[in-house]
């Protein structure tokens, strides 16, 4: 009982941050917001029992990667006067209504699934142990091949962000 | 606790995969150690590592026995693409090699063009060799596996490495924007792509493609397969520019550099088409009965779009782009009609398969001509830039119309009997309409294939003398396409069977 309340608590705390964070128009107060989905989604995989999943949420994305978000928005050196919210437009009108729809579309769908109670999960799951033995063993080539796309995507900004 | 047996059995599976990604390594170093001469050491090393894996790829093909292997699969459909993508990476190495030096700009990569020896000996940009590498390192995991998510992370690195690539003629304001583009519009296919991956596995628990014949589907998550389906196939629909999501292909193909337009309009095209009769295979398994409506729908639009798009184009990239959505359209053509009561039957795929390996070289090709057009530091690839080329660059012209010929599909070219595998299994299966209105936009695809040869032949002189001396190591690249495409249209027989081999390997 007190996990659905949790689970309730956490997945409301992060659909009402990102809300917020999509209706700023400061960017600054927006990286914030997202800061705050993302401590709740990783309250969320402690509640699937994945808790290394979770400390690399908290480590990676609300620190790391949110850090790299301020600085860009610091460089980008916005003025004020072009903090203003977007006009509403036909076309922009149609794009949201499209999202709700589909959005309305699943959650519709979702509801139905009668909730079927999973097997528990073995001893030791989602810790660091389990995790890493997985990751060199049977998933051992899309770790490594994600290696290569990091490599790729530092060559890439190299390339683009060099001096001529 | 590691398992040799494990490592070693891998390591004879992906042989080419290994030794490419070793080699794309050793590029990085070369380029790193010796930045005067990078550019042209990078360049041998490269093409030299990319001609090895070649041939254990071809070994590979021939020694026949397949490895079963976790999450890489090493069947014959994958060994005739792993080859068919290599000879792609091979082919965009030689026609990029000398496209900066051409253009006299300085190459993002290496040093600026006058400073390294007389009179402008620039090699290619090392790091364009680089990243060709890893672009055809995650195309082949596009396809070569058949967990998905394996699949996913290949297609990003492919598309990563191909952004960049798209970008990388910094000093062109065209270059950048469609670098941008392709990113952006990339970037939310591949989240479409992803996330209805996610819902599939949210529905039948399972990754594996080669496992969903044993996935139970239970009516209360039945819709779940439908939707994952749709957004997959949107983001293939991206990936391989078919119509509903072909705005962003005119204008990255004609901002790109225009080797890399032609390793687009190939290398992500062939990747893609062989994950996607990979899963097309797999979803015969769940109750997803509309697909083959929706794939002949798309033919249909892409077919129209593609052809009648082309006619009004006055620039040769942009025609070529639109030629390349149209040649989508027959390739989808070719799959949609393997379709029986429901059930997608893949060794329908053999025709596509040999389609694509004609299309890439006449399209590579194509685009190889289109690299020396070159005038004033500047791309010349307008119409208007063509005129007279038939008497200032005989041999150029000629070489350009055998390739306009063949994407036509006139034979005795490639392009006739790749057509014409599509089309008879299209009669032979009874989509008889689409079939003909393949015919039909072949006989409108004639008015912009022939205008570049209208140009070259019968428009006069040219006021002066377009694009630069052909490179050695783009006459190379022309004299192979130009030979494949003969010898595959009058001769494809061997080809066909290769295919056929290929195709039965999909179940």
């Amino acid at each position: 009982m007190s996990e659905i309340f949790l689970f309730y608590l956490f997945g409301g705390l992060s659909v009402l941050m990102t809300l917020l964070m999509i209706f700023q128009t400061n960017p600054v107060a927006s990286a914030i917001y997202l800061v705050g989905a993302f401590f709740g989604l990783a309250a969320l995989y402690v509640l699937l029992s994945a808790p290394f999943v979770a400390v690399l949420q908290v480590l990676v994305y609300a620190g790391a990667i949110m850090v790299l978000f301020t600085f860009v928005i610091m460089l980008l050196n916005i003025r004020k006067e072009e903090l203003v919210y977007d006009r509403v437009t036909w076309r922009k009108t149609a794009v949201v209504l499209t999202a709700l729809f589909f959005a309305g579309f699943l959650i519709w769908h979702f509801l139905k699934i009668p909730v079927v109670p999973f097997a528990p999960v073995e001893e030791g799951f989602g810790e660091v142990h389990k995790v890493g033995r997985l990751m060199f063993s049977k998933y051992l080539i899309p770790f490594e091949l994600t290696s290569v796309l990091l490599l790729v995507a530092i060559i890439g900004a190299l390339v683009l962000g060099k001096k001529e | 606790m590691i398992d040799l047996q494990y490592l070693i059995s891998l390591f004879h599976a992906g042989l080419p995969i290994w030794i490419l990604t070793g080699t794309g390594l050793v590029c990085l170093l070369t380029d790193g150690l010796w930045p005067k001469k990078g550019g042209t050491a990078v360049f041998i090393v490269g093409f030299l590592g990319m001609a090895v894996a070649l041939f254990f790829a071809f070994r590979q093909w021939l020694s026949g026995e397949t490895i079963a292997q976790d999450l890489l699969v090493s069947d014959k459909a994958t060994r005739f693409f792993v080859i068919l993508v290599i000879f792609i990476g091979l082919l965009h190495l030689l026609n990029s090699a000398s496209y900066f030096r051409l253009l006299g700009k300085v190459s993002a990569g290496g040093s600026p063009a006058g400073r390294l020896g007389p009179a402008g000996r620039l090699g290619p940009a090392g790091d364009m060799v680089t990243l060709t590498l890893f672009a055809v390192v995650g195309m082949i995991f596009l396809f070569a596996s058949d967990h998905l998510i394996v699949n996913f992370i290949g297609l990003e690195t492919m598309s990563l490495a191909v952004y960049v690539m798209v970008g990388f003629n910094r000093r062109d304001v065209r270059s950048g924007e469609a670098a941008m583009k392709y990113y952006v519009m990339g970037s939310v296919a591949s989240a479409l792509l992803l996330y209805g991956i996610v819902l599939l596995y949210g529905a039948v628990g399972e990754f594996r493609l080669s496992e969903f014949h044993k996935v139970a589907i239970f009516p209360d998550t039945a819709f779940l397969p439908r939707i994952a389906v749709v957004l997959m196939l949107g983001g293939f629909f991206f990936k391989l520019a078919l119509v509903p999501f072909h705005f962003w292909v005119p204008d990255v193909y004609e901002g790109a550099p225009t080797p890399v337009t032609g390793f687009m309009a190939t290398g992500v095209k062939v990747a893609a088409f062989a994950l996607f009769i990979r899963v097309l295979t797999a979803l015969n398994y769940l109750p997803t009965a509309v697909v083959s409506q929706v794939l002949q729908i798309c033919v249909i639009l892409t077919l129209l779009v593609g052809n009648l798009a082309a006619i009004v184009q006055d620039n040769v990239k942009r025609m070529l782009a639109y030629s390349s959505i149209s040649h989508a359209g027959y390739l989808l053509l070719g799959l949609s009609v393997g379709y029986q009561s429901g059930k997608f039957d893949p060794s329908v795929s053999s025709a596509v398969l040999f389609y694509l390996a004609g299309y890439s070289c006449m399209t590579l090709g194509a685009f190889a001509v289109l690299s020396v057009m070159v005038d004033e530091k500047r791309e010349a690839t307008q119409f208007a830039d063509l005129t007279g080329l038939g008497y200032s660059r005989p041999v150029l012209a000629a070489v350009f119309s055998l390739f306009m010929i063949s994407l036509l599909g006139v034979p005795p070219t490639v392009g006739f009997a790749a057509k014409y595998g599509i089309f008879s299994f299209a009669v032979k299966n009874g989509f008889i309409g689409l079939a003909v209105l393949g015919m039909i936009t072949t006989v409108i695809s004639a008015y912009y294939y022939l205008r570049p040869l209208v140009m070259m032949y019968f428009c006069g002189a040219p006021e002066k003398v377009k694009g630069g001396e052909i490179p050695f190591p783009l006459m190379l690249s022309l004299v192979f396409c130009a030979v494949a495409v003969i010898l595959l249209g009058i001769w494809p027989l061997p080809y066909i069977d290769m295919a056929q081999k290929a195709a039965t390997a999909f179940k």
